[in-house]
């Protein structure tokens, strides 16, 4: 479980810090806030499990060299280099530092001429290792067949959360008796809202089977696809409640309609009840709302939304983190409908009071 | 500039020709409203505009939000709050109108404002379904006059952003800063 970020002078941040809830994370914001980037350097720092599990002993050179290709997979920044990640106008190191809940931490620096993270600090880093997930904004099980071994041999322009997710969606399913009660439970309400489930034959073929019919993954509703994939992750175990990293998940809404739109956000309250903790970033106010009409801080549900914007005198990005949904200032998503009450108000009042 | 003080905002309008606590309960004031009806809380007047204000000041707005239901009987009664306001503010208005138009104060085109605190989303769905219902515009073919020609229902924040010469702030925020 990751508690704390800290990104200094790095892609669009010049100096900020942000502490997780250890349940759900909602992060908000403008286009060119930096969502996608906060997610991915977190992503980034919790990532190395499978390199410790293939070798426990891991130097510290080999895990700086690990952690500089994932940084550089998950940005692609020009010309593969780290110093096109460095916040733009600073002079000072880039740093990237990260605690976790046992107290564990990492840093890492790199200047505008490293070829190489730097490692600072990794103070148990090691122990830390839970493997967590990231969900990209597009859905894969559409282009999965075949990705692993494409991306494996040329340069395709998708990040290594692409990679990282079509893998994982490929491993096999755990045994029934392993299944966490509530990834069973979520699964079932997955299939009942679809109407059938996502079957994976691996190699990345990926079908729809309801009680009669096989279809084509490519020929269901996208939103299908979308909740398909939790439905996978839980069915692999990659995501169990407790036990797994946190889940990152980029702009889940998008092509949901509203009824799954308001199952998602019961599956991941359910999960996040059992341990499970969730980071991820929306534009969508159905999203948002959801989340602050079903959260039961009674059933320990802790919800934490984080707004990130530009700081109008300094141009800097920062965070306002809130648990309080009346409180998230600023919030863009309700100000867009701030911005037709404008518009109304402006057709119809022309000039009064102004 | 006129200023009005109602249910805990103060409201400051640079350009009003007039503007009182239309639903003045004072007997001792001139502007006491004394009818068995219902009435805004705030009536103001420009040179081209009447505008009625009323204002709702909650804590919790989650009664209201019918989509929001998790269940059954949530949904019937956030719904029957959601209507119980809607129609709150609604006859507010009509009654406002009739009281007005005995006055012979029905001359200029009548805007109607909520300030409600709630979250824009909300006030939006409030704002439709008040402006089918008010009605806002020519309800008929038979109508020769409008009775509201605009309703809006916006927050405290919306408002001063949208009416730069009619700035409200909370009492205790005022009282404060003048301590």
């Amino acid at each position: 479980m990751i508690e704390h970020l800290a990104l200094k002078n790095f892609a669009a941040f010049k100096s900020l810090s942000i502490d997780f809830s250890p349940g759900i994370n909602v992060i908000i914001g403008e286009n060119s806030t930096g969502k996608t980037h906060l997610l991915k350097a977190a992503y980034c720092l919790c990532t190395e499990a499978p390199l410790f599990k293939k070798k426990p002993d891991t130097s510290d050179d080999e895990l700086e060299a690990a952690l500089t290709t994932k940084l550089l997979r998950l940005f692609l920044p020009l010309d593969d280099k780290l110093g096109k990640m460095h916040h733009q106008g600073a002079t000072e190191q880039a740093s990237l530092s990260a605690r976790f809940s046992q107290s564990q931490n990492i840093a890492l620096t790199f200047s505008k001429n490293s070829k190489m993270l730097v490692l600072q600090n990794r103070g148990n880093y090691q122990p830390y290792l839970a493997e967590s997930v990231f969900i990209p904004t597009k859905e894969v099980l559409s282009f999965m067949k075949g990705f692993n071994s494409l991306y494996e041999k040329y340069e395709l322009s998708f990040d290594q959360t692409y990679q990282d997710i079509c893998f994982l969606l490929d491993l096999p399913a755990v045994r029934k008796e392993t299944l966490h009660e509530k990834s069973d439970w979520a699964m079932k309400e997955i299939k009942g809202i679809c109407g059938g489930r996502f079957i994976f034959y691996g190699g990345g073929k990926v079908t729809f089977k309801t009680e009669h019919t096989e279809y084509s993954a490519n020929s269901m509703a996208e939103g299908f696809r979308k909740v398909g994939t939790l439905s996978r992750l839980l069915e692999t175990g990659v995501i169990k409640p407790g036990v797994s990293g946190p889940l990152f998940w980029d702009e889940p809404e998008s092509n949901l309609n509203p009824k799954l739109m308001k199952l998602l956000v019961q599956i991941l309250l359910e999960l996040s009840r059992h341990g499970q903790q969730i980071i991820l970033t929306t534009h969508d106010y159905v999203l948002l709302k959801w989340f602050d009409l079903l959260m039961d801080t009674g059933k320990g549900d802790h919800l934490r939304f984080h707004s990130l914007y530009h700081n109008p005198v300094s141009s800097e990005v920062k965070v306002f983190s809130t648990e309080d949904y009346l409180k998230i200032t600023p919030n863009p998503i309700d100000e867009a409908f701030g911005f037709l009450i404008n518009q109304e108000i402006e057709n119809d009042m022309g000039g009064l009071g102004k | 500039m006129k200023v009005v003080v109602a249910d805990g905002f103060e409201f400051r309008f640079m350009d009003a020709l007039d503007a009182f606590v239309f639903d003045e309960t004072d007997r001792t004031k001139p502007t006491f409203h004394g009818a068995p009806m219902k009435g805004v809380d705030i009536v103001a007047e420009f040179d081209d505009a009447y505008v009625y204000i009323e204002l709702k000041d909650y804590d919790d707005s989650s009664i209201y939000d019918v989509p929001g239901a998790l269940t059954d009987d949530d949904r019937r009664s956030r719904q029957a709050c959601f209507k119980w306001l809607k129609n709150y503010l609604k006859y507010k208005f009509r009654d406002s109108f009739l009281y007005r138009y005995a006055e012979q104060k029905v001359d200029k085109p009548v805007h109607y404002v909520c300030m409600i605190t709630f979250d824009n989303a909300l006030n939006s769905r409030m704002q439709k379904a008040l402006k089918q219902e008010l009605p806002v515009g020519k309800a008929s073919s038979r109508w020769v006059h409008t009775l509201a020609k605009s309703c809006h229902v916006v927050n405290m924040d919306k408002w001063n952003e949208n009416f730069p010469k009619w700035p409200v702030s909370r009492l205790s925020f005022v009282a404060a800063k003048g301590a």
